[in-house]
């Protein structure tokens, strides 16, 4: 199937997924458009951190679809209704067109940053060594990293390693980011120097899902705020507007307790 | 006051040569027996795991010697005619396998299900994410009990002799039958297998340090 540019980046359509008995996602539909940052909030487990999973198949969805640019995820829903998982060949490219981050950071240990960023796209996408290694210093510089190149992960405070975890995403040139509280394991004088780079790229216009407990960051980069409680979409709309003004009991609740105010 | 000894050494020595050769096919080709079956069951599902596990609990169960008479008798019978040395090395390798694909499995295993996420999630496929993230994280963890295991069979390469089978062991029992020298010329077997012994310690050793990184 080609790529359809009237499609959205992803459409998220009556996702449904359980763990045992524990039904973590009920019914969930979206779009995000191209360009678009859509911020996800929500109480420990609400689903937030499950619904990002599923938009690069690291969940795999029970029920529903999910298309990015259009073409499905992970299963192919037949005219009968049924469904057919893709390959792994095909699950893996489409993976390559969405980069995540994560919360542990999860750099390779055994392999230096350099390494680390050009794993992928020499491994997976055939690039030539030297363009991947020249990207991979570009990227370095952009999160001011350009210096740590031959250093181990290890040797990187948590903040560093985050950046470098952005820029082994972003060397894949994906089409989509995934953020998933990629601040919460960090030190608090470390997460500005992540979300900072996040804004650049936000700004630069890459379409971006964060799913996030940073409610100020939410508010200043995100296009569109998400609450989403016990798997399903309880408010969403303008940041601002969502912040300041809630209208569910549920999202007052949980934002009461954060002190700050959204004016 | 080794006289004896001494005047023997060429011969023990010549069957320190049939045992270290036992131990570099029977040991050597066991070990990557188990590594490609551990690293299989770690990696794919449906009944290959359990096929794996079968094999390596019924061989692990019972003593190696029982096998090496097992391959030796019962492999004629069956109408295939092996020699008694590839009797007892198939029954080596079988029974390296059998430990060794453990220590890879749980090596396999032990590599942090993130790592494979941000594999997966850099649009890897299986064999690549194995190749250039999984096995070499494996490798540090799996050292250690790999040269445990090899050294502990080199020495169980000892027992081929049972079988009738040639080889230092077997060596010293004739020359201590023909000189009553028992002190003397055990002392050296002794000697002889730590000599074989030391340099895979050694060896391993190096590869621990090559292979680690600070978490």
């Amino acid at each position: 199937m080609s790529t359809k540019p009237d499609m959205p980046m992803i459409r998220v359509s009556g996702v449904y997924k359980s763990f045992g008995d524990l039904r973590v996602l009920n019914g969930m539909s979206f779009d995000v458009a191209r360009g678009e940052v859509l911020a996800i909030i929500g109480p420990s487990g609400s689903g937030k951190s499950t619904m990002l999973r599923c938009l690069n198949f690291l969940e795999e969805h029970d029920a529903g679809e999910i298309f990015i640019e259009g073409e499905p995820l992970g299963y192919r829903v037949l005219d009968d209704g049924s469904r057919v998982r893709e390959s792994e060949a095909e699950i893996a490219r489409m993976r390559s067109n969405v980069g995540m981050v994560f919360q542990s950071f999860n750099l390779f240990p055994h392999r230096n940053v350099r390494e680390n960023i050009t794993m992928a796209p020499v491994s997976v996408k055939h690039v030539d060594k030297a363009e991947a290694n020249d990207r991979a210093e570009a990227l370095l510089e952009k999160v001011g990293l350009a210096e740590k190149i031959d250093e181990y992960p290890s040797r990187l405070s948590g903040g560093q390693q985050q950046r470098v975890a952005i820029a082994r995403a972003l060397a894949m040139e994906p089409k989509v980011m995934l953020f998933d509280e990629v601040t919460s394991a960090l030190d608090p004088e470390l997460v500005a120097e992540v979300l900072t780079v996040m804004q650049q790229l936000a700004e630069e216009g890459m379409t971006m899902v964060i799913v996030t407990h940073e409610m100020q960051f939410a508010h200043d980069v995100s296009d569109r705020l998400m609450f989403i409680d016990r798997g399903k979409i309880v408010e969403e709309g303008n940041p601002a507007r969502v912040l300041s003004m809630p209208e569910s009991t549920r999202l007052k609740e949980f934002l009461h307790r954060f002190s700050a105010s959204f004016n | 006051m080794f006289d004896v000894l001494i005047a023997n050494l060429p011969y023990l020595m010549k069957g320190a040569l049939q045992t270290l050769w036992l131990a570099v096919v029977g040991v050597g080709l066991g070990t990557l027996l188990g590594i490609v079956l551990g690293v299989i069951s770690a990696m794919v599902g449906g009944v290959v795991p359990a096929l794996i596990a079968t094999y390596v609990f019924v061989i692990r169960g019972i003593p190696v010697l029982v096998w090496m008479f097992l391959a030796y008798y019962m492999l004629p019978q069956l109408g295939l005619m092996v020699g008694d040395m590839t009797a007892v090395i198939g029954a080596l390798i079988l029974y390296t396998g059998a430990f060794v694909a453990e220590i890879a499995r749980g090596a396999v295993l032990a590599v942090p299900r993130h790592q494979t996420e941000a594999a997966k999630a850099l649009g890897m496929r299986k064999l690549t994410m194995l190749r250039l993230v999984v096995l070499p994280q494996a490798v540090s963890l799996s050292i250690p009990p790999l040269l445990n295991n090899s050294v502990m069979m080199i020495k169980v390469t000892s027992y081929v002799s049972v079988v009738g089978v040639w080889e230092l062991t077997y060596a010293a029992r004739e020359v201590v039958e023909r000189t009553l020298a028992a002190f003397q010329i055990f002392l050296g077997v002794m000697l002889i297998y730590f000599l074989i012994c030391y340099p895979l310690t050694l060896a391993a050793r190096y590869l621990e340090k090559r292979y680690s990184y600070e978490h």
